[in-house]
């Protein structure tokens, strides 16, 4: 596994138990209208930091000394999982620009508040499309398809 | 001035102006007239004019590749860095727009479904000034064709 694949997995890995917890808490605080268990909360929090560290490790530990950075074909890579990126933020921005419109109708109004959530929420989603990209990249080349 | 910069001049005017003018006139006749096929059809031009062009001179050189030289490395390197600055500058814009929303009408306030239409509209505007903007400056940084 080279250090970008690495750092793809570390990501996707991330967000996607970010997203788990987040989607916890928010369940149980605004659904539920309860506080979390705390002992539940601890034990989530540990694993979080054991999956850092292993990841951490992971990222440090080169599959032999002479294994460089980056090669030619990870930079192709990169750079076409920038593409994909570059192209969902553009269709992200579209549908989360005109998804209240659909929704609420012509005369609908959105909350101020709302839009920096909805960008940030973007810029994470464009985030983790260039890191399944670059994962989606790699398997193919595992299968001898070509870049 | 170059030929390329001389080319990059004027698709920096009327790119812009493509994309504003279908854009607003779009949106002003969802706005007074209800939903109909040509104003979306409109609008849907000028979102693809900024979400795709940008692309054009990767899938030229995709699909020419074992055919006639279209672009070189310099050009190839120039397109990669104002495919990176319009993108940054987008992410910028929305950025500001949600500071200038929240200014304007308070933390409490509402925005218009309307303006959200409007902002993307200006998102794709600013997109492509960028692009052509960065292309002539760098264009401009190699000096004379006879150089």
């Amino acid at each position: 596994m080279t250090r970008t694949q690495k750092t793809a997995w570390l990501n996707v890995s991330g967000f996607l138990a970010s997203m788990a917890l987040f989607s916890y808490l928010f369940i149980t605080i605004f659904a539920l209208k309860r506080l979390p268990n705390r002992a539940a909360a601890v034990v989530v929090l540990l694993l979080f930091g054991a999956q850092f560290a292993w990841w951490i490790f992971v990222l440090r530990k080169k599959q032999s000394p002479a294994e460089p950075e980056a090669d030619e074909r990870d930079k192709a890579i990169m750079r076409n999982a920038v593409l994909v990126s570059f192209l969902s933020t553009w269709l992200l921005l579209a549908v989360a620009t005109l998804l209240p419109a659909l929704i609420l109708g012509q005369a609908g109004c959105l909350p101020v508040f709302l839009l920096p959530f909805i960008n940030f929420g973007v810029f994470l989603i464009a985030g983790q499309i260039y890191f399944v990209a670059v994962l989606v990249q790699y398997g193919r080349g595992r299968k001898g398809e070509q870049l | 001035m170059n030929r390329a910069q001389e080319t990059s001049l004027a698709l920096m005017i009327l790119m812009p102006l493509c994309a504003l003018i279908p854009g607003s006139v779009a949106v002003l006749l969802v706005y007074t007239q209800g939903t109909h096929l040509i104003p979306l059809l409109m609008f849907a031009f000028v979102i693809v004019l900024g979400s795709l062009f940008w692309l054009l001179p990767a899938v030229v050189q995709k699909v020419h590749k074992s055919k006639k030289v279209q672009s070189d490395e310099r050009d190839l390197l120039i397109y990669k860095n104002w495919a990176v600055a319009a993108h940054v500058v987008l992410w910028l814009y929305f950025a500001v727009i949600c500071l200038v929303a929240w200014w304007l009408v308070g933390p409490e306030g509402v925005v218009s479904v309307n303006i959200m239409a409007l902002v993307l509209v200006g998102a794709a505007a600013i997109f492509l000034l960028v692009e052509y903007l960065a292309a002539f400056i760098q264009y401009g940084q190699g000096g004379d064709d006879h150089d």
